[in-house]
């Protein structure tokens, strides 16, 4: 079964700060947190987020001129593995 | 003991504001940890501080894109930064007539490696001539000198660099909190230090770079962000911010400009510019004293540079100190300014009056510098 969490990782601190400021301003419930051991891409902090609301995120983060965030979420085995950024 | 009566705010501002004193013996007593380099608290804490601190500082000044914003050890790392990090040889670069050493002195080592250095073509205070931006890669110029106090149109120079190609690298270092600068989002690089009009403490300040303007890293190193990589990452600010921050002069920073966003920038400027009229008239109606232009307060930074006639710069200054008033003298780190503004080797006595200086304060050295000439 899918995780309901997705991490969205950004490339370094700032932008990850910047992105929890902005979406949380779009009304989405994101918080920061440590990236978990298994995904390698990217910042040490994550924002972790609904896996419902990815899609939303990664368009926000584009209109916000950001560069997309990679979304990672545990498959079937527990595994983590990078989703698209529409969420599905 | 008297109390000191601080007139040398062009080489550091003094007092602070009480909030800064506190900002950066927080972020030191409250342990903020390594920015970037950790998820526990004391970690994120001091992340949140460098991260709060780019933005509104971006803001306050008129910068887009706060990323762009890098945070150094002060002005004169961040213009090594553009200098080094952004000419190659054989390019052309101009100068005013009123830059510092932290200008003068990358650039004498880059003419060793063919980068080719010449005066910008300027208007009567010194300050780049608009009208006629020379064709070089680019241009530098203090946005107020911290000599004579004459101030550049940094607007006029944006916008004609805008239109004949340079990029213009502006050092604000007797500007940035002091005099309102609405254009400073429209130059290639506008610098500053911390600890001037901007109220931080010492050993930190901030280098902003257009979009499109890419220096080369100046200091390389690990920056808590594409670990596995052995390359500096391109992206900003990690770029240019290789090794631990000064968190707490960040904080101190972040303190200082939010005490000058409250007070206004206007405010501050009108203030200072009043004190120095009040030193402009009283030194100008010595007979022994020379004054240098701009005389006008309103288009000078908050400084006045003096001589007294048969009195060393630096004895004068001795001779105040031992009077509880803090001034300045010599050459202040701009050769060329004083050669400009005929005093060179001798130098001047500056005089500095700054945000939290009094009308009260300014009589009492008029009268002290007075005593002091009839001897």
């Amino acid at each position: 079964m899918d995780s309901p969490v997705v991490y969205a990782i950004f490339e370094n601190t700032h932008s990850t700060l910047r992105a929890e400021k902005m979406l949380r301003q779009g009304g989405l419930t994101v918080r920061t947190a440590m990236k978990p051991s298994g995904i390698g891409a990217g910042c040490q902090m994550a924002l972790s987020l609904p896996r419902v609301s990815a899609s939303l995120a990664a368009s926000l983060c584009r209109d916000a001129g950001m560069r997309t965030p990679r979304f990672f979420a545990k498959d079937k085995d527990g595994a983590w593995e990078e989703i698209p950024g529409d969420g599905e | 003991m008297k109390k000191t009566i601080y007139m040398d705010n062009a080489a550091t501002s003094h007092p602070k504001p009480k909030s800064v004193v506190r900002a950066v013996a927080e972020a030191i007593d409250k342990g903020a940890g390594n920015p970037g380099r950790g998820f526990h608290r004391q970690g994120m804490a001091a992340t949140r501080i460098i991260f709060q601190a780019r933005e509104e500082i971006a803001q306050f000044l008129g910068l887009p894109h706060p990323e762009r914003l890098v945070f150094t050890g002060g002005a004169t790392q961040g213009l090594n930064l553009a200098l080094k990090g952004l000419l190659r040889p054989g390019d052309r670069v101009a100068i005013s007539r009123l830059e510092h050493n932290a200008v003068i002195r990358p650039l004498e080592t880059l003419k060793k490696t063919a980068t080719l250095v010449e005066y910008a073509p300027c208007l009567d205070n010194a300050t780049p001539d608009p009208a006629k931006i020379p064709d070089v890669k680019m241009l530098v110029t203090t946005a107020a000198s911290n000599v004579t106090g004459a101030v550049a149109d940094i607007g006029a120079l944006a916008e004609a660099c805008r239109r004949k190609g340079p990029l213009l690298v502006v050092d604000a270092a007797q500007a940035a909190g002091s005099i309102p600068m609405p254009a400073a989002g429209g130059v290639s690089v506008f610098v500053a230090p911390g600890h001037k009009g901007l109220l931080g403490p010492q050993g930190v300040g901030l280098a902003w770079f257009a979009p499109g303007v890419e220096p080369d890293p100046l200091v390389e190193g690990g920056t808590g962000s594409a670990s596995e990589e052995p390359l500096t990452p391109g992206f900003w600010p990690d770029r240019h911010e290789a090794g631990t921050m000064n968190t707490p002069g960040v904080a101190g920073l972040l303190a200082g400009v939010r005490y000058i966003a409250a007070r206004g920038v206007e405010s501050i400027r009108e203030h200072e510019t009043t004190l120095c009229a009040m030193l402009l008239e009283a030194l100008g109606n010595h007979p022994r004293i020379s004054l240098y232009p701009p005389h006008d307060a309103g288009r000078r930074a908050s400084l006045v540079c003096f001589n007294i006639m048969g009195m060393d710069s630096a004895g004068v200054a001795n001779i105040l100190d031992q009077n509880q008033v803090a001034v300045r003298a010599g050459l202040h780190c701009s050769p060329e300014a004083h050669r400009r503004m005929g005093t060179f080797p001798g130098g001047a006595v500056r005089v500095s009056p700054g945000p939290f200086t009094t009308k009260k304060e300014i009589r009492l050295f008029i009268s002290i510098l007075f005593k002091a000439i009839a001897g």
